[in-house]
């Protein structure tokens, strides 16, 4: 399926399509790769087709972004990248009224990454003074390059979560200690110990809503919770493509994922949960 | 003055038996008393441990301690900064920090003190192989060998430069004539406390040595050698009181030089290389005072010590500097090293190098003290996680005289066997009665203050494998209460039949009562239809609801656990057998099924008197996340589990568990990043075992008494305490 994305498809239906089977399969992991295959498909779509007039095309756009969406409703990227790229559509209609505006569309992906480089540079500095004690929870890689650029300038300390089940904390504190951050790992019980010495917590998203709310991997909200409790500032480092204008009207039923019990409770355990026959 | 060296050894502080054995021709296998670690090369046997703690005041009889030294070189650079004769059962198989083992070293040589055994100056002159210029060996040196039997022979790291410097800087022994063109390595020298400068002035025999014991003498030269060096290096004489060095001015040179050379860190050699490193340094510090005593004393000692190994060792520290060590060691010291020269018997060549090394090594002073940046030392004030095993446990200093019930106990604490602060408080409880069942007054002492002193012996080791909970702690101050008010003139089998009778009482009225009261109350909480939350396992919790379940309520369970420990699977197996639907989930998933639960139960460690709840790590955030929702939190808690003190936060009073437990993932595919986190300098792992939950988040204390807002919690203890003086000393405890 994938070498048929990389050459010239036969037809862009296919090429949605595989798009679409990854999604479901969750092959494509983490709202940066979604983003940018979501572009992909998008600039696939304005070469591939010839579209007369903008009208058209946007109607072609929001076809195969619902489809995308569809294919996975909790990845809310590809939502905001669809909706950029018809803003960037009407846009260029206002202004030139021409066919093609596929030169635009190159721009999207590029300038994500390279614009949120340039915040890391710029505002990591600005938010961390000295001898500070940084609480995050689990991975982020928008964290941690947040934290490797302030460190060159600043000098503090970073406890990390674990973020059971996934664990991912573990390598999180690994990154940062090799980055030659002082860092400590804790287990999520000790959160809200720990919250009474942190400064700040920092944390990375998922998605962040209209509403300001943030979706984010779970334990976040107990470290918010905490965090209010001891009025410790809580920042939530995002790329633009995470910015979704979706209302949470039922957050925990839309836009969560739910993964096996086995990395929670092993076999063992379920069975012992079974009913007992004598 | 160097003949004169020994004697003056001699004549100074009383040496140790150890040393006047050692003069003698037969040499007597000198072993250094230092601090054994657990695991480490063999040594011999374990009980010499035992024997050494026993015997520890007489350091001889020959039979003295078989235990080797092992002393790191990093570490010797850091004994001279302190004075005091550290502790020396700190030694006996502490696999804990180094500092308590080293404090264990022994001075061999000199012992103003009552016979600490005293590597004395074999340790701190092994530290500095052939050249005395090593600074770190000197420093030591001058605390082991000049105090005389001052345990300080490997002072804790806790030395710090400035402490030498503050010393008298005026307090030159004699300038040695030559000390400035020794000194490439001065600089770096003088850095370390211990003058390896005085080494190269060596020759040098200060008249003012006299003041010092002879062992120093040899550590004063060193000094002097440095009078170029800033001061610091001159407050050595004075803690030097080793016989004056006569090594030549050439030595220095060369020491520098191979110091440069390689200096393996601490961390890099093996075991194996370490104790060969001390051997040749010890060897090389033999070697040395023969040469320059040219005593068939040495010779003799190096018979003893098992001739060739030892002579090699001789041979290779006369070849790297001959007559570089200071002469003063004296005999004893050089037939101790010529004895455990036999140990590095087939270390004696690469000990000559690494022993150059480890020179090299002291001379790097600790860097100044920076802000620490890590969190872990927040929790600096308590006491560090140790792990205990059967053998640290038996090499406790009390572990010899000690019940074996308590044995168990303590092993059954570490190991996470009896868990809880109910059942750690009633197992303890158990062992006292049998500690008391088997207990006999020793003639001539009362019942009463003797027993106090066996209960403390007792708790300390107990806390030696894990610190007590609130609740013991809370029994043990009425236990103590209770056997001071046993009469002077009862016969000691009443006396202690009644002490058990209450002891019993004890349990039957604040534990098993208290239990089944809070259960009936608690029990009226649970209603049908009930979607129940709770969190790791309490045994009062499990209670209630299977008490609940019996009653035939039907309501849901819906079980959080946390790691690294995982208490919730024990509580969930406990329900399911009691055939509740139960639900099991991770801490994290809390904030999506809250919304679902209709009340929380809990357990509590401890209830402090402003309505703070001691729980296991993690509860605060269960009831954090329940009162966010508007969950009533119901805190099921004996009275004897109140404490009076007042907790603001969870890092002022907590215990700190096995960080490693973290790294350990059952059943993840794949090992953690943070495995071989030791290694990596900024990397830190906490482990915290307790949680303070404010009383905000707490609806209702269930306690034998009933249910009870958190402000309650003084008038409780204020009405036991009344209860208890009332009582006096005559009724139960």
């Amino acid at each position: 399926m994938a070498e048929a994305v990389k050459e010239k498809p036969s037809s862009f239906a296919e090429v949605v399509e595989n798009c679409c089977a990854q999604l479901r399969r969750r092959q494509i992991q983490g709202s940066l790769p979604c983003a940018k295959r979501t572009a992909e498909i998008m600039r696939a779509l304005l070469t591939m087709q010839r579209h007369p007039d903008a009208a058209s095309l946007i109607d072609d756009v929001r076809a195969v972004g619902y489809k995308l969406q569809a294919a996975k409703p909790v990845e809310l990227a590809v939502g905001n990248i669809v909706r950029r790229v018809l803003h960037l559509i009407r846009e260029e209609a206002q202004t030139e009224k021409s066919d093609s505006e596929a030169d635009s569309n190159d721009a999207v992906p590029q300038g994500k990454a390279d614009g949120k480089q340039d915040v890391m540079k710029s505002q990591g500095v600005e938010h961390l003074h000295a001898n500070e004690v940084i609480l995050t929870l689990g991975m982020s890689d928008t964290t941690y390059a947040f934290l490797r650029e302030a460190a060159r300038k600043r000098e503090f300390q970073v406890v990390v979560a674990e973020g059971a089940p996934r664990y991912d904390g573990h390598l999180q504190a690994r990154k940062l200690a090799d980055a030659g951050i002082q860092v400590t790992a804790i287990p999520d019980s000790a959160v809200f110990a720990m919250m009474a010495r942190a400064n700040k917590v920092l944390v990375g998203a998922h998605a962040v809503l209209a509403n300001g709310g943030a979706i984010a991997p779970a334990g976040i909200h107990m470290v918010a919770l905490a965090a209010h409790k001891h009025s410790t500032p809580l920042v939530v480092l995002v790329g633009l493509h995470k910015l979704s204008p979706q209302f949470p009207h039922d957050p925990d039923l839309l836009y969560n994922d739910f993964r096996g019990p086995a990395e929670v409770a092993d076999s063992d355990m379920q069975a012992r949960g079974l009913p007992q026959h004598s | 003055m160097d003949s004169k060296k020994p004697d003056l050894h001699r004549t100074s502080s009383r040496r140790s038996t150890h040393e006047s054995q050692v003069e003698g021709a037969v040499p007597v296998p000198k072993t250094i008393v230092g601090f054994h670690v657990d695991g480490a090369s063999p040594s011999p046997a374990t009980e010499g441990l035992l024997s050494k703690e026993a015997g520890r005041s007489s350091f001889t009889e020959g039979g003295g301690s078989p235990t080797p030294v092992i002393i790191p070189p990093t570490f010797q650079r850091e004994r001279f900064e302190t004075r005091e004769p550290t502790p020396q059962e700190g030694s006996a198989g502490a696999s804990t920090g180094v500092a308590p083992a080293f404090g264990s070293v022994p001075a061999g040589s000199t012992s103003q003190q009552s016979g600490e055994g005293s590597i004395a100056s074999g340790i701190p002159a092994s530290a500095r192989p052939k050249s005395l210029d090593l600074p770190a060996p000197d420093v030591p040196g001058p605390n082991t060998t000049q105090q005389q039997g001052n345990s300080g022979v490997v002072p804790p790291f806790v030395t710090s430069p400035a402490v030498v410097q503050s010393a008298v800087p005026g307090f030159e022994v004699g300038k040695p004539p030559q000390s400035q063109p020794a000194q490439p390595s001065a600089p770096p020298v003088h850095r370390s406390p211990s003058p390896a400068a005085a080494a190269p002035a060596a020759g040098v025999a200060p008249s003012s040595l006299h003041g010092f014991s002879v062992n120093s003498a040899q550590q004063q030269t060193q000094p002097q050698a440095q009078q170029a060096q800033p001061s610091l290096p001159q407050q050595q004489p004075q803690r030097l009181q080793q016989p004056p060095v006569q090594q030549p001015q050439k030595q220095q040179p060369q020491q520098p030089q191979q110091q440069g050379s390689s200096a393996p860190k601490l961390k890099e050699m093996s075991k194996a290389e370490r104790r060969a490193l001390q051997e040749a340094q010890r060897a090389a510090k033999a070697g040395g005072q023969k040469d320059q005593d040219g005593g068939s004393r040495k010779e003799g000692g190096g018979g003893g010590g098992g001739g060739a190994s030892a002579g090699r060792a001789h041979s290779v520290a006369s070849s790297e500097s001959h007559s570089s060590h200071r002469g003063g060691a004296a005999g004893g010291k050089e037939s101790k090293s010529a004895a455990t020269g036999q140990k590095a018997e087939d270390k004696g060549a690469p000990a000559a190098s690494l022993g150059d090394a480890a020179a090299k090594a002291p001379k790097r002073r600790p860097a100044r003290k920076v802000v620490s940046l890590n969190s872990t030392e927040l929790f600096a004030h308590l006491p560090p996680y140790q792990k205990v095993s059967v053998s640290s446990l038996l090499s406790h200093k009390d572990a010899v005289h000690m019940h074996p019930a308590v044995l168990q106990l303590g092993l059954r604490y570490a190991d996470g066997t009896i868990k809880g602060a109910t059942a750690r408080c009633l197992a303890m409880l158990h062992t006292f009665c049998q500690v008391i069942q088997e207990y006999v007054t020793p003639p001539g002492k009362s019942l009463s203050r003797d027993l106090t002193h066996e209960l403390n012996t007792i708790i300390d080791l107990l806390v030696q494998c894990r610190p007590l909970a609130v609740s013991m702690a809370n029994t043990i101050r009425r236990l103590k209460m209770r056997i001071h008010s046993i009469d002077v003139n009862a016969p000691e089998a009443e006396a202690k039949r009644a002490l058990i009778e209450d002891i019993r009482r004890y349990i039957e009225v604040q534990i098993i009562a208290a239990d089944r009261l809070l259960v009936d109350c608690a029990v009226q909480k649970v209603t049908d239809g009930d979607v129940i939350l709770t969190f790791a396992y309490s045994h009062i919790v499990a209670n209630v609801l299977t008490k609940a379940a019996a009653l035939g309520r039907t309501f849901k369970v819906m079980v959080v656990d946390c790691r690294p420990e995982l208490e919730g699977q024990r509580m969930l197996e406990k329900l399911q057998a009691s055939g509740i639907a139960c639900s099991y989930i991770h801490l994290n998933a809390l904030s999506f099924v809250v919304r679902d639960v209709t009340k929380v139960f809990l357990g509590a460690a401890a209830i402090m008197s402003n309505g703070t709840v001691m729980g296991r790590a993690g509860n605060a955030a269960v009831a954090m996340t329940a009162h966010a929702h508007s969950k009533p939190v119901l805190v099921c808690c004996e009275s004897f589990k109140f404490h009076e003190r007042v907790q603001l936060d969870s890092i002022t009073h907590n215990e700190l568990g096995d960080p490693d437990a973290l790294v350990s993932l059952p059943g993840y595919p794949g090992v953690s990043p943070l495995a071989g986190w030791q290694d990596i300098p900024r990397l830190g792992l906490l482990n915290l075992k307790y949680d303070a939950m404010p009383a905000e988040y707490v609806t209702m204390i269930v306690t034998e008494y009933g249910m009870i807002p958190p402000t309650s919690v003084p008038v409780i203890l204020r009405e036991q305490q009344q209860d208890a003086s009332a009582s006096g000393g005559g009724g139960g405890m």
